[in-house]
């Protein structure tokens, strides 16, 4: 698999480079604009109207985000060639073009979206720490009292999975087939793919897919198709999205497959687990794009603990360095526990870190990480008693299921 | 001792709630402020 | 001294007549005298510079004029709003410098009035034309500076000299006067002091984490600070468990020992790194590794009185106090590190006394610090007080006494001066710490007592006079607290209390505190407070209110001491609340217990131990004389009755005879 996508990788970069040394060397003026316009969309437009480069600009910016929370590739794909082409026709001829030198770094622009999804991702989440864009979040929590209302359809999943775990079959099973989950599937399916069938799970969505599996929920068909799915999939579990691997619903897919009897699922989830999303610097991604075997920004705090938790749970962590996930981010999560449980990216991390509780033998850290009192948020509360339910030492049927 | 004629605690609490005015919190509530996070507000998703 | 048949005798080391105040008292001690001159040193550098400046004219002018006189060149360049705005500023940087240790506020807006008046010197005026000058103002700033220091070099000396006019008679009347002996009674609660004690207990037995019914607003001074609150609270809580509940331990050494964790929350000590910030320029985070007594000082004290009173040493194991930042960074103490931090902070210090905010000495918060020394060395043998001890006494009586035999509530420990900041009535009082000195200065402490109390026997006794039947119809004027968030009338009665109880008005005292409860009680309960006052002031009155026979000075220096008799070790919380269980005679049980919060109409089981192995116990109602159940003591001497717990119930748990046989049962 890693030949397979390093091979790929140099096709893609070969290739990209080839065309944009074209376009430049020998495409001239007309060239040189559709090469700046593929680097920054909008670019190559911009001696036409400023105005239309802005515009092309923020539509792409939109719809990499989209990309990379829905999967819906073609959009900027569509965006960035259609803009491109169009600079192309428009570039007034005998004009000089700009900078030469904006061409060059042209065969790296793949590496540059990587760079502009980070910076995406990192702004948004700034974006929410300011005080009006707080004030309109909280306002949007206050308009659902209930946080389990205010859940999203992907957390609803992972929340469900996680109460299964935790033995909780009944409540997970009316979470898992909450119709809010399938509805966002479908559009996802449609929007992403052009997928019209009835079934809204035919591929993809390892979250909700997991869910639905460790509940018990899956007919035949439903399990045969999350098998072949998994067993076609890069990663050896379904996406989240298309093309978009995600730590947690990925494990947390692995682990579902492992229990309805495929193993081999949990152990290519494994191999990718500690190679092509290993910790790099005390982190993992939060994405990984299966394409081109790309990791996408960091994950948060509280899902690189839940996932690696998991992973550890079942024996999927580096076999000479079974804890360095926690030493990684031990001091991140106590960090969290000392802000105490008011925000949910918090409270979610207090939880996830007493997962690892039940393997690390850190007596400061179990202290420190069972003052908070963890009650807000479901998915924080389904960890919290997933982590329960693996320290309890009464409890040996279900740890000998989760424990390898 | 010297004496400066001006009593610090009090003026102390009328800059507090000078303050709090203009930022429209108030003086004092019964349930602990939240942190300020330091990681985001929510989750991606 | 004995405090009554429920304590053994403790040697307080108090002396039959206190030590006579100075016949020779210093304007200044030799450390506070150097920083004073050094400050002085520093002003007259900045008047010779400023002359250098005047005498050079122009722009350099306005700048000397500024640095004679905050504010002067602004004068000079006909700006008199600007001259305004200046001490207007300099007003707000002197409270800033009292309230966060902004230091360098004052030097800085000096610098700044001299900089900018020396760039507007040239500039426009209001009503006049630019570059206008008021030659005038040159004498008048200066008239003004010589103004200035004239004043607090008066205010300083016309105190002095007053003070030292009272050295005589004040001698004299410590050589003669005697005063009563305080009275020490062993008290039944009421149905008020079970209200506080359940209000307290929802309190502290919430989650660690929770804090609901707390004051929170600015967490630098006042009521609002939570430490303070959780201090004071544990402070209350010990004097209730030696006094009321010795022999049922379980309910109150949770509520205080969660009352010490809940000062390891970051939201209560995270004050702290903005202080060290501004005041020492100190990004460090640890709050005990410098300064900062008032956390230090006073939650060791709270730590100390929490052992001393239940016998735990859950907070000797290391890493038991451990504080995590919020960036994970975790910093470790126990009791033993906590202590010495305290200890270390006492020795690097100049004065002899360490701030509570950087550059603020305080006799209060260290007198409390070295309380907690004190406690420390009684429960664990260690030296640690006793070794500073000397040096903490010269500072206090060197650098702090003034000659009437006042202390001065703060100095700063850079310029070594001091004045009234309004946080107590005249800036000084005669005892200080939450003890009174009787721990750690048991000379001091009655001096300070008989100096403070002159004259109080005779007011007491004249409202004694106006209790009928026990009782005392009397308001008292609600005043504002400290906060300004509501008046109250209890801080008022809680002196009352105190006072008469000092001067052996037990009958006066316990009326008043009736006649507050009828006046300040609001039925409420938790989240809300009984009483219509804050949550730091209530805290202070239930200090007074529950600190007999036994007080924290006592119980400071005596330590722990194992309950005996019967002893009640498992009565379920929030089911049955437990207001009295205490054995007079070693051999049985009073006992009383209320419903909790969350009674139960079904029996609560309670679990005794410490009974004497084999015997069989009669359980009797108080007050009718009633038989209730009987028990059986097993082997180990432990015991268990099951007992509907529907209203206040008093009982008494007392041996009826040696019988063969395991475990009890309830009737």
């Amino acid at each position: 698999m890693h030949a397979r996508l390093g091979l790929r990788r140099a096709v893609a970069g070969s290739v990209s480079l080839v065309i944009s040394v074209c376009l430049v060397v020998f495409g001239g003026h007309v060239g040189a604009h559709v090469v700046q316009n593929v680097l920054v969309p909008g670019l190559g437009l911009h001696e036409q109207s400023w105005w239309l480069a802005v515009a092309v600009f923020v539509a792409a910016t939109a719809s990499i985000v989209a990309w990379v929370q829905w999967g819906v590739d073609w959009v900027p794909v569509a965006i960035v060639v259609g803009s491109s082409v169009a600079s192309g026709v428009l570039a007034e001829a005998g004009h000089e073009p700009a900078a030469r030198w904006v061409a060059s770094p042209a065969a790296h622009e793949f590496p540059l979206v990587v760079v502009v999804v980070t910076g995406i991702v990192w702004l948004r989440n700034a974006a929410r720490r300011l005080p009006l864009v707080r004030t309109v979040l909280e306002r949007r929590r206050r308009r659902h009292p209930e946080p389990l209302d205010a859940l999203g359809a992907v957390d609803r999943s992972r929340t469900a999975a996680v109460l299964a775990l935790a033995g909780d079959v009944e409540r997970a099973t009316v979470l898992a087939t909450d119709p809010r989950i399938a509805a966002r599937a479908r559009r996802v399916g449609l929007i992403a793919r052009a997928r019209r069938g009835p079934d809204p799970f035919v591929r993809d969505h390892a979250a909700p897919r997991a869910a639905l599996a460790l509940a018990g929920v899956l007919d035949g068909d439903a399990i045969d198709r999350f098998r072949e799915d998994a067993s076609r999939a890069v990663a050896g579990v379904p996406a989240s999205e298309p093309t978009w691997v995600r730590p947690l619903d990925a494990t947390l897919a692995a682990v579902a497959l492992t229990r309805i009897g495929e193993t081999a699922a949990g152990d290519r989830w494994a191999t990718v687990w500690h190679t092509n999303l290993a910790l790099r610097n005390g982190h993992r991604p939060a994405g990984w794009w299966t394409p081109l075997g790309i990791r996408i920004a960091t994950a948060p705090l509280w899902e690189h603990a839940a996932a690696s938790a998991l992973a550890r749970a079942h024996g999927w962590h580096h076999p000479e360095r079974p804890d360095a996930d926690w030493q990684a981010i031990r001091r991140r999560l106590l960090g969290a526990a000392a802000r105490g449980s008011a925000a949910v990216d918090d409270e979610r991390a207090i939880a996830a870190g007493r997962l690892w509780l039940a393997f690390a033998d850190d007596e400061q850290a179990a202290r420190i990480l069972s003052r908070p009192t963890v009650q807000h948020d479901p998915l924080a509360v389904a960890l919290d008693r997933l982590a329960a339910h693996l320290a309890d030492p009464r409890d040996h049927t279900d740890r000998k299921d989760l424990v390898a | 001792m010297i004496s400066f004629r001006i009593n610090c605690a009090q003026v102390w609490v009328r800059l507090v709630r000078f303050v709090c005015k203009v930022t429209r919190r108030p003086q004092v509530t019964y349930d602990a402020p939240p942190m300020p996070a330091r990681s985001p507000a929510r989750s991606a998703r | 001294m004995t405090v009554s048949e429920l304590h053994r005798p403790i040697d307080t080391g108090e002396p039959a007549r206190p030590p006579l105040l100075p016949a020779q008292p210093r304007r200044m001690g030799p450390v506070t005298r150097a920083l004073v001159l050094r400050t002085i040193a520093v002003i007259a550098f900045a008047q010779a510079v400023g002359v250098v400046f005047v005498a050079i004219g122009g722009r350099w002018r306005a700048a000397g004029l500024s640095l004679a006189f905050p504010g002067g060149g602004f004068l000079y360049s006909a700006a008199p709003v600007a001259f305004v705005l200046t001490w207007a500023a300099l007003t707000v940087a002197l409270v800033l410098w009292w309230g966060m240790s902004v230091h360098w506020g004052i030097p800085l807006l000096w610098v700044l009035s001299a900089v900018g008046a020396a760039l507007w010197a040239d500039g426009p005026r209001l009503g006049y034309d630019s570059g206008t000058t008021w030659g005038w103002a040159i004498p008048v700033v200066y008239l003004l500076a010589l103004a200035g220091a004239g004043t607090l070099v008066y205010t300083f000396e016309s105190r002095f000299r007053a003070k030292r006019a009272k050295v005589d008679e004040l001698n004299a009347y410590l050589a003669t006067a005697t005063l009563p002996e305080p009275a020490r009674p062993l008290r039944e609660p009421d149905d008020m002091d079970a209200e506080l004690l359940r209000w307290a207990y929802e309190l502290s037995l919430q989650p660690v984490d929770a804090f609901r019914g707390f004051e929170w607003g600015e967490q630098f001074h006042g009521g609002t600070v939570v430490r303070y609150q959780l201090n004071y609270l544990g402070w209350a809580l010990a004097p209730y468990a030696v006094n009321y509940v010795p022999n049922a331990p379980g309910q109150i050494e949770l509520a205080l020992r969660n009352l010490v964790h809940k000062q390891t929350d970051l939201r209560v000590w995270r004050y702290w790194r903005t202080l060290n910030l501004i005041g020492n320029l100190d990004a460090n985070p640890d709050p005990l590794v410098r300064d900062n007594i008032m956390f230090s000082g006073f939650t060791g004290d709270q730590i100390n009185l929490y052992e001393a009173a239940t016998g735990s040493t859950i907070f000797d194991e290391p890493g038991s106090l451990t504080f995590v930042w919020e960036d994970g960074r975790t910093f470790a103490y126990d009791h033993h590190s906590w202590m010495e931090a305290v200890r270390r902070n006492f020795d690097e210090s100049r004065l002899g006394f360490f701030p509570c905010e950087p550059g603020w000495a305080f006799a209060a918060c260290n007198t409390i610090g070295a309380q907690a020394l004190l406690g420390h060395d009684r429960l664990h043998g260690t030296e640690l007080w006793s070794e500073l001890e000397p040096r903490w006494r010269r500072t206090l009586e060197l650098e702090y006494l003034m000659p009437d035999g006042n202390y001065a509530n703060i100095r700063s420990t850079h310029t070594g001066l001091s004045w009234d900041t309004g946080e107590t009535p005249g800036g000084e009082y005669f005892t200080t710490g939450s003890h009174g000195f009787a721990d750690v200065a048991p000379d001091l402490a009655l001096r300070g007592r008989m100096l403070q109390l002159r004259g109080t026997p005779e007011k007491m006794a004249g409202l004694a006079a106006m209790v009928r039947d026990g009782e005392l119809s009397l308001e008292l004027p609600e005043e504002w607290e400290r906060n300004r968030a509501r008046k109250t009338a209890v801080s008022s009665w809680t002196k009352l209390i105190a006072g008469a109880r000092m001067v052996g008005q037990g009958e006066l005292a316990e009326a008043a505190q009736r006649a507050c409860d009828r006046q300040c009680a609001t039925g409420d309960t938790w989240p809300e407070r009984p009483l219509r006052v804050g949550v730091a002031n209530l805290a202070l009155h239930l200090l007074v209110r529950w600190s007999t026979p036994m007080d924290n000075a006592t119980l400071n220096l005596r330590g722990y001491v194992p309950p005996v008799g019967p002893v009640l070790r498992d009565a379920p919380w929030p089911q049955v609340m437990v207001t009295v269980a205490r054995s007079l005679d070693g051999d049985s049980l009073e006992l009383t217990l209320r419903p909790g919060p969350e009674p139960s109409t079904a029996a609560v089981s309670l679990r005794f131990d410490s009974l004497r192995p084999g015997v069989a116990y009669e359980v009797h109602d108080r007050d009718t004389g009633a038989d209730v159940a009987s028990l059986v003591a097993d082997a180990e001497g432990a015991a268990s009755l099951d007992l509907v717990v529907a209203a206040r119930r008093a009982l008494r748990l007392a041996p009826v005879a040696a019988v063969p046989g395991d475990g009890g049962g309830a009737r």
